[in-house]
């Protein structure tokens, strides 16, 4: 692969101290911060234009949204963990706390669809019958889908791309790594949401 | 860094279809666009069938075009019309000129100009270029389903584009539908390209080639790729909530109350802005008209130093005014929305942003002007096109001047004047200097050198059309006639300017024409062209040290910079040349 | 002012000449800047070519002439901004004219593909509208009925067609009922989207009335030499939308050419007419609005005064419909 010939694909460049995987990624972040600001620029929008409902008439259930921001702030750790487990160059506990990432994900993703989604759209809560609804399905609709995303990377790695440790382990880490910061992104974008939809 | 890591032979899919290497990704963005373009042109010139002789049969075409588009006489439908120019607009911007500035200049030159062997993510690049195609493909296929293509204009504005296409057609598969999925798939993949154009820039330029000894072609892509990562997104954003308008019935754009055709809404919601939609639009689409012509001032740029045989005036100053520009366009885009309701104080702020942003792009036109003083000028043929750039982008981006400003804009805005002001700056603007570079760098390309008889029945006809058709454009839109008029003859201003707009008409047709020496010229030149060596035009930057063509890899031996992207007719030298990669002790 | 008379239509508001001041300025501006840089372009191109010149000069140019331009450049684009585009703005955009001022208050309601006008009557008072009553030959604006709200009961609603007086401050509400528009009107220099979902407001007034735009805009044309084949049916149907403007034998002044009346004049030995368009202050959508876009025209008549208090007096106020032969022209 020419990919192996090509400068900085490990060693940090010196000026931007990153290898080429991480300098892209955080630019991938940079349109991910435009993209998420965009929404939530739009939600400010909606909310000020005019006919919103008052704070409690749509209210979301706290105590869910609750329980759903520790798992994720919990699998951003496991997500360190398994970064830090591979960089010390244990490769078992890496694994274990990437399966730990991936089931809290599950567990993230079944909470909202299950006990969130279905519930609303049961009592009649459905994107069209409000502009509040349709911009929470969709900001968090949004962000559930970088979750699945992220849990199909986590996969990939865990299964057919843990090759790539026993040829290039430093490479393998750099990609958990870049795994690993974009995670933390989709938190942060959750910590953003939960307070603008279930608290304000 | 030999190449004898590239020696296994990779079959004919890996090496020129699924390729991962940016030269061969290049040329297919490139042989893609160009297609794109034409097929985006031609329906323009069907349009301007309906414009200079409205409501007669279109000749040639006009059975095939089938029900969406013309009627039993082959008469263009008014929603066929807009289709058309809906499509003109998307094809032509998102699927044209995009793609072939950045997707192919941009991947095949900047590395080479930069000295890497490859670009700083070879799948993701190929990714880019092959979500793009899936991209183009569906917009396509969108002429094909019930109700034909999406007809609500290229800016797609609601409430119209969220009820548009939906009576009679498939709830999912209907045009305003598949040009919001294309859209999606065609900002995934301007994502993937820009951010492998960054780490690119900076990462992997060669020993000694400073941000400050970079061509300028690579700082114009360097600055239309942030704007591409930075603007996109909201777009995408935007897409995303039309979408869900259009398939879950949601209203972020649908106000309260609508009744369209005596049918209350009563789907929706309500409660939604159809402004919120422009704003987003905006964001991105002002940047994205410096994403078209960046990439072309780079272009002009090398041609220019090239064949004036003298540095290009003023480097830096060139470099900061595109980083301002950069900076600028997005803080200008409402004045797109001037009539909107907007009050004194927004319009005075973005009319004053808008005043500010023409002072780069004077300086840079200046800086270009100055850099034929005392030169040495060679009329090659990229020459004239680069040359031909510089008083139509004069004219495009001087009579943006009246449209900034919002007094002056209530008369003009929404006419033909708009339509003149951005085609001169991006099709006899743009589209002159990517043809220019075409020709420039051509035979790095091939090997082979296009012909130059051909090139000049190219030129001079492409020229004299492309003012034919925009400039009475002026005329028309001073005159008071709306733009997007199916029959501009139903008002007495369309009546009184008939003969201008047939000009309009008769010159697209002609540009038509004069592009056959340009399509023989390319198939000919590329397998019979005269054989020309690694740096035919006696060119500095790192690109001409390679082979022409350029292995697997580029460089027979990785370059090292010495100096500054133009040296050219250093006093005391041997050559009126000094290639950045050859040392001091060689060219003195 | 010799650009704007030569390529804008005529202006018969208060306030359009100065937005045709800018125009001209701007495009004069244009002009200079243009020729100037094209003079040097060329000079360049001629005097270092090649030929003329084989060896480049390495240093960099003294560029002072360059700098010049570039501050005359600044500060001609600060006084158009500051001097000019932000005050007329500011003007356009200011509180609308005040009671004092005595304006004549409309709605307009745009619609795929009309311009309803909504005058409140002699009340001056608008009735109030729901979209569950809208019925798009009958009540296109959805207007409630004079019991339900006694400001409706005078409510008049005109269709394409927009009366008003000139001398006279209008001040105009304007909104949407599906898409948006955008009324334009040239000749009055006024331009501004219709949106749903808002009401926003527009003021002009007009110093001439329909005819003397008709004085302004009136032009001879040369009749074609046959009054029969291809010519002739071009020359009525590019001609269709004007209107004679002086007695020619048995045609009336104010009416439109047909194949006959060519041969009428044919016979009578007239080579020429005035003509003058018959609906001279035309209202166009300006912003694309579906596939009628092109032919969603109005036309403003324009009155002098105590005309347009006859014409109040005189409509039908219980009619919604203005039957005009405007509709199926």
């Amino acid at each position: 692969m020419s990919s192996e010939l090509l400068p900085h694909t490990l060693e940090p460049h010196p000026v931007t101290g990153m290898y080429n995987g991480k300098f892209g990624l955080w630019l991938f972040l940079a349109s991910e911060v435009m993209l998420f600001g965009a929404l939530f620029s739009a939600y400010i929008l909606l909310r000020t234009h005019g006919d919103f409902p008052a704070h409690g008439e749509h209210s979301l259930s706290v105590p869910i949204g609750a329980i759903n921001t520790f798992i994720l702030i919990t699998s951003s750790v496991t997500m360190v963990m398994a970064w830090a487990s591979f960089k010390l160059n244990d490769p078992g506990k890496g694994k274990f706390y990437l399966m730990a990432t991936v089931l809290l994900s599950c567990a993230f993703l079944f909470i909202k669809i299950k006990f969130e989604y279905l519930h609303k759209i049961h009592d009649g809560h459905t994107p069209d019958s409000h502009t509040f609804y349709a911009i929470y399905y969709c900001m968090t609709g949004l962000h559930g889908l970088h979750i699945l995303g992220g849990v199909v990377v986590m996969l990939y790695f865990l299964l057919p791309g843990f090759g790539l440790w026993h040829k290039n382990p430093q490479q393998f880490t750099n990609r958990i790594e870049c795994t690993g910061l974009y995670w933390h992104f989709v938190d942060l974008v959750w910590i953003f949401l939960f307070p603008v939809f279930y608290l304000l | 860094m030999s190449s004898d890591h590239h020696a296994h032979n990779p079959g004919f899919i890996s090496k020129y279809v699924f390729s991962v290497d940016h030269k061969v990704i290049g040329v297919q963005y490139t042989i893609t666009s160009l297609l794109f373009l034409f097929f985006g042109f031609t329906l323009m010139m069907i349009m301007r069938w309906q414009l200079a002789y409205p409501g007669e049969s279109i000749p040639l075409v006009g059975g095939w075009l089938g029900q969406y588009l013309v009627d039993n006489n082959g008469v263009l439908l008014p929603e066929g019309y807009n289709a058309l120019g809906a499509m003109h607009g998307t094809i032509m911007v998102f699927l044209g000129v995009v793609p072939l500035a950045v997707g192919g200049f941009g991947n095949y030159v900047m590395p080479l100009q930069i000295g890497a062997p490859d670009m700083a993510f070879p799948k993701l690049n190929m990714a880019s270029y092959w979500v793009y195609f899936l991209g183009g493909v569906t917009m396509l296929s969108s002429f094909f389903v019930p109700g034909g293509a999406a007809n609500s204009g290229w800016t797609a504005y609601p409430p119209l584009s969220d009820i548009a296409n939906t009576v009679g057609t498939h709830p999912f598969w209907n045009g305003q539908t598949i040009w919001l999925l294309a859209m999606v798939l065609l900002i995934t993949s301007s994502l993937l390209g820009s951010v492998n154009f960054i780490v690119t820039i900076v990462h992997l330029r060669v020993k000694g080639l400073t941000m400050f000894r970079l061509p300028f072609f690579v700082w114009a892509q360097f600055v239309t790729s942030f704007l591409l990562l930075l603007a996109f997104p909201p777009l995408e954003a935007a897409g995303v909530l039309q979408l869900m308008d259009r398939v879950f019935d949601t209203s972020f754009f649908i106000p309260s109350g609508l009744v369209v055709s005596g049918v209350v809404q009563d789907q929706y919601s309500g409660g939604g802005s159809p402004l919120l939609w422009q704003h987003l639009f905006w964001f991105l689409a002002h940047p994205e008209v410096y994403v078209l012509i960046l990439p072309a001032i780079g272009i002009v740029g090398e041609i220019i130093a090239n064949n004036t045989r003298r540095p290009l005036w003023g480097y830096k100053t060139l470099v900061y005014s595109v980083i301002f520009l950069g900076f600028m366009s997005f803080v200008v885009w409402a004045h797109h929305m001037f009539l909107t309701g907007m009050g004194t104080k927004m319009s005075t702020f973005f009319q004053t942003t808008t005043m500010i942003i023409s002072i780069p792009s004077v300086v840079i036109l200046t800086a270009m002007l100055l850099s034929l003083w005392q030169a040495s000028i060679r009329f090659t043929v990229p020459m004239l096109f680069a040359l031909s750039f510089l008083p139509m982008f004069a004219i495009g981006g001087l009579t943006g001047l009246p449209l900034g400003l919002s007094a002056a804009d209530i008369q003009l805005h929404d006419t033909y004047y708009v339509i003149g002001h951005f085609h001169y700056v991006v099709a006899p603007g743009t589209i002159m200097a990517l043809l220019g570079g075409i020709y420039f760098w051509f035979p790095k390309v091939t090997g082979r050198k296009m012909s130059t008889m051909l090139g000049h029945l190219h030129f001079w006809p492409s020229f004299i059309f492309m003012n034919t058709i925009f400039f009475p454009m002026f005329m028309v839109g001073l005159a008071g006639v709306s733009r997007r008029l199916w029959d501009q003859t139903e008002y007495v201003q369309g009546v009184d300017v008939q003969s201008w707009v047939r000009m309009s008409s008769w010159g697209a047709w002609g540009l038509g024409l004069a592009q056959l020496p340009f399509i023989i010229n390319f198939f000919y030149s590329a397998f019979a062209g005269k054989k020309v060596g690694a740096n035919p035009w006696n060119a500095t930057t790192l690109e001409w040290a390679a082979p022409s063509p350029p292995p697997h890899g580029n460089f027979a031996e990785v370059p090292v910079a010495y100096r500054g992207p133009y040296e050219y007719s250093v006093p005391d030298a041997k050559e009126d040349f000094h290639p950045q990669h050859v040392p001091d002790s060689q060219v003195v | 002012m010799i650009a704007s008379s030569f390529w804008l239509p005529p202006d018969i508001s208060t306030h359009g000449s100065t937005i045709d001041l800018i125009i001209e300025y701007v495009h004069w501006f244009m002009a200079a800047l243009f020729v100037v840089w094209g003079a040097y372009f060329l000079y360049c191109l001629v005097r270092f070519r090649e030929g003329a010149n084989p060896q480049a000069t390495y240093r960099d140019t003294k560029a002072k002439p360059s700098k010049v331009a570039e501050v005359v450049v600044i500060i001609v684009e600060a006084i158009l901004l500051v001097g000019f585009s932000i005050p007329v703005w500011a003007y356009y955009r200011s509180e609308p004219p005040g009671a004092d001022k005595n304006p004549l208050v409309v709605r307009v309601v745009a619609q795929q593909f009309a311009w309803n006008i909504h005058y409140p009557g002699p009340d001056g008072k608008f009735g109030k509208s729901k979209p569950e009553l809208v019925d798009e030959s009958l009540n296109p604006i959805g207007l409630v009925d004079g019991e339900e709200d006694a400001n409706a009961a005078d409510d008049y609603v005109s269709v394409n067609i927009f009366h008003m007086p000139k001398d006279r401050d209008v001040l105009v509400r304007l909104s949407s009922k599906d898409v948006i528009h955008s009324f334009a009107v040239p000749l009055l220099r006024v331009k501004q989207d219709a949106i749903p979902g808002m009401e926003i407001p527009i003021w002009f007034k007009a110093e001439k009335t329909n005819e003397d735009a008709q004085e302004i805009m009136k032009r001879s044309f040369d009749l074609p030499a046959s009054p029969e084949g291809d010519d002739a049916e071009t020359f009525v149907k590019e001609n269709r939308l004007r209107v004679t403007m002086a007695k020619y034998g048995s045609i009336e002044t104010g009416s439109t050419i047909s194949m006959e009346d060519l041969k009428t004049l044919s016979d009578a030995n007239v080579t020429s007419i005035e003509m003058a368009p018959g609906y001279p202050v035309n209202i166009q959508c300006a912003q694309l609005c579906g596939l009628g876009h092109y032919r969603m025209k109005g036309q403003m008549k324009i009155y002098e005064p105590a005309d347009y208090e006859e014409w109040v007096s005189t409509r039908d106020d219980d009619e919604f419909f203005d039957e005009d032969e405007f509709d199926d022209e």
